[in-house]
């Protein structure tokens, strides 16, 4: 349990760049020339290069980032070999660990 | 030649004899020490038998993340996961000054693997630690001996071509423009305009700025303060007798300094990085790239227009909200980077808590030079030697180029691309044979780069795509921006010509309603380039050293015109006359402008005006008409 919540929130550090790089790449084509250089006064309300326009989704990400930080601190307190539910998750890791193992073999 | 005859920072005839300063050397020491200590420390519970909870956190202090490695099964899958999160906890701590990251992620993976140990741990998980931390550290230890023999190959070379180079770059360097015939082009005209629209523009709005992050190169304080130089510039050199629009533009950019918008990352590396959560005043402790930076610009514009606003106290005030406000001046900003080079242990000091960048303490020490200059201190003299002896010592690698970064708590060196050219001009505000000798070393070091192109042209071919510090992608206007100052400031013309036509053609030049641009640079490059645009032989140097030619300082002045309507390319004075050369910025048309700063009721004779004669008010102002229609020259001397 603690190493699954552990890595998930690890991946989900790993991956947000790649995640903020897929979003800027496929949905907003690459612009070569800079916004803001191209600004002019007579421009209305020309727009700026890169603007925070996805701060409050910013700002839920880190929330759960959070969140996921205490769920893998608080899963990692309570792991406890003897429960029984510890048996159905090596159970699973065997059956994966196996498979993996398998593959390569 | 000698190390001592080539001077402090540049290149040396031979292997320094002590290849890391006494500071550099007792830090790392320090840090080996805490490192040999928590590994002993890590292996205790292991050799006694200890619980596996304490055997696993402890192997996870070798490496971090190794103490999931104990832990066995699939817990082994963090370890690299941890290193990598341990890469982005130093990139942060790189990036922002978070010094809590990269200790956090280390001691936290290290407690949560202790925390997930069953009741026994894998054996073979110190020996894959022990073996993981042996790769690790081979593979840093090669890296160091490839930029070592990288640096050691460097000297042969410098040491052949030194003396030639600097025989020439002190010729090139002697040939001073004459400050009273010095005239913009309408090609520096357009590049100047893309400075005062944005400077012009009211101080909370930020058209044409990039906003990006306010840690790193992009943030807004390094645009606002290369945008202060090159219009400080423009003003020594060309339009010393022109206040108006010109002052308002440079005064706009410092108050823009002064929003929290600007400064208020201070606030998050004093938490994170000083552990300070009370005092967030940005001119006290480190951040030199603030103080310094700003310190030049600020008394760069004082220098220039004769305006000392800024040392009145509260004249730089930093207002956090409604109840606090950090208190400064000129003189306190700059007070601020003398206080820490006095406790400074390296000689230099941070920028972000840790990190010290030698070419953020060029803009320090050159701070001190321009209170010298403003307010008659004697700051150079004071504190240049010390500086520079701890430069060579602490921050000189093999070759005698100036290291990029160092951590100030562990004294490990990092690679940042700052060379020879960048630090040339700083250098030469207060030490001019040092920075000729960084500049020898540079044109010769990027000629084999310079090749003629179809046309005939001489371009500089840089390798790979560039990076554009000002907004983090690809391109080389920066590059090319900062060998054309470092090259207009030792009047290297071969050089110049080179950088400017490859900014040209490189860059995305684009002309529009009159405002001259490279659409593929970054607002900050752009600066940049219009600054080295601007320059000629020692502007830089002048700019924030000496200030306008002494006559021009007590002469009459173009107080109003309007923009962008008015365009003035000079505006000198010999201490009784005012000569002006106008452009039309809005079509042609007939002008009004107001002169100040006359004597007092006397009569003077006006050339390119609508009228041939004007008498000062009582209190030395007149007033105008001129009909603008190209290039339209305006002389007023006294009858």
């Amino acid at each position: 349990m603690a190493c699954c919540a552990f890595a998930v929130y690890l991946l989900s550090q790993l991956l947000w760049p790649l995640r903020w790089l897929r979003d800027r790449l496929l949905v907003a084509p690459a612009v070569t020339a800079s916004a803001s250089v191209a600004w002019s006064p007579a421009s209305v309300a020309a727009p700026v290069a890169r603007k925070w326009r996805w701060k409050p989704a910013l700002l839920l990400l880190l929330a759960a980032e959070v969140f996921g930080l205490g769920v893998a601190a608080t899963a990692a307190s309570v792991s406890a070999p003897a429960q029984p539910s510890v048996e159905f998750l090596d159970a699973l890791h065997g059956s994966i660990c196996s498979a993996v193992k398998g593959s390569l073999s | 030649m000698t190390v001592q005859d080539i001077g402090f920072g540049t290149a040396s005839a031979q292997p320094l004899p002590a290849q890391k300063g006494p500071v550099t050397a007792a830090r790392q020491r320090r840090t080996w020490t805490i490192y040999a200590a928590m590994c002993v420390a890590g292996l205790l519970p292991t050799l006694l038998g200890a619980s596996a909870s304490l055997q696993a956190a402890g192997i996870g202090l070798w490496l971090p993340g190794a103490g999931f490695l104990s832990v066995g099964g699939w817990a082994a899958v963090l370890f690299p996961l941890t290193l990598a999160l341990f890469v982005f906890s130093l990139v942060a701590w790189f990036w922002a000054g978070m010094v809590l990251g990269p200790v956090i992620v280390w001691l936290g993976s290290a407690a949560l693997a202790g925390a997930m140990a069953g009741d026994t741990v894998w054996a073979g998980g110190p020996y894959a630690a022990a073996f993981a931390t042996a790769g690790i550290g081979y593979a840093f230890h090669r890296r160091n001996v490839r930029l070592r023999d990288a640096a050691l190959a460097k000297i042969a070379p410098r040491v052949a071509f030194l003396d030639a180079s600097l025989a020439e770059v002190r010729a090139q360097a002697a040939e001073i423009p004459d400050p009273a015939t010095r005239e913009m082009t309408p090609t520096d005209l357009a590049a100047l305009r893309y400075l005062l629209d944005r400077a012009l523009q009211p101080v909370t709005e930020w058209g044409g700025f990039d906003i990006i992050d306010q840690f790193q190169p992009a943030a807004l304080r390094y645009q606002l303060n290369h945008m202060g130089f090159a219009l400080g510039i423009a003003q020594t050199a060309y339009v010393p007798n022109f206040h108006g629009y010109m002052g308002q533009a440079q005064r706009n950019l410092i108050d823009k300094y002064l929003l929290r918008k600007v400064w208020g990352y201070w606030v998050y590396e004093s938490c994170w990085g000083h552990l300070n959560f009370t005092n967030w005043d940005p001119a006290a402790r480190d951040n030199i790239m603030l103080t310094g930076w700003f310190g030049m610009h600020v008394g760069q514009y004082m220098l220039a227009s004769g305006d000392r606003r800024y040392l009145e106290p509260g004249s730089l005030t930093f207002r956090l909200n409604a109840k606090t406000a950090y208190v400064h001046d000129f003189n306190t900003i700059i007070g601020s980077v003398k206080t820490n080079y006095d406790s400074a242990e390296f000689g230099l000091f941070a920028c972000e808590p840790n990190w010290i960048y030698p070419i953020c303490n060029h803009y320090g020490l050159a701070s001190l030079a321009v209170q010298d200059a403003v307010t008659g201190s004697d700051n150079v003299r004071r504190y240049a030697p010390g500086w520079f002896k701890m430069l060579n010592q602490e921050f000189t690698d093999e070759a005698g180029s100036i290291i990029g970064l160092r951590s100030q708590h562990t004294g490990m060196p990092i690679p940042f691309p700052t060379g020879e050219v960048a630090y040339a001009a700083f250098q030469n505000c207060f030490a001019p044979g040092s920075a000729q000798q960084q500049w020898a070393i540079a044109r010769r070091e990027i000629a084999p780069a310079i090749h003629p192109d179809a046309n005939g042209k001489m371009r500089i071919s840089l390798p790979g795509k560039g990076l554009d510090t000002g907004n983090y992608k690809s391109g080389h206007t920066g590059s090319f921006a900062s060998i054309l100052v470092a090259a207009k400031e030792f009047g290297d013309a071969y050089v110049a010509e080179a950088a400017q036509n490859s900014l040209d053609s490189d860059c995305g030049l684009e002309i529009r309603d009159g405002v001259r641009r490279y659409t593929g640079g970054s607002n900050d490059t752009n600066t940049y380039a219009i600054l080295g645009q601007l320059m000629q032989a020692g502007d830089f140097r002048r700019s924030f050293t000496q200030g306008p030619h002494a006559p021009s300082r007590t002469g009459p002045v173009l107080e109003a015109a309007s923009y962008p309507a008015v365009l003035v390319a000079q505006a000198i004075s010999d201490g009784d006359n005012l000569r002006l050369v106008l452009y039309p910025g809005a079509g042609e048309g007939t002008q009004t402008l107001g002169l100040e700063r006359l004597q007092p009721g006397r009569a003077y004779t006006v050339t390119g005006a609508t009228t041939d004669a004007v008498t000062a008010s009582p209190d030395g102002r007149a007033g105008l008409d001129v009909m603008l229609c190209g290039r339209t020259a305006v002389t007023v001397t006294p009858a």
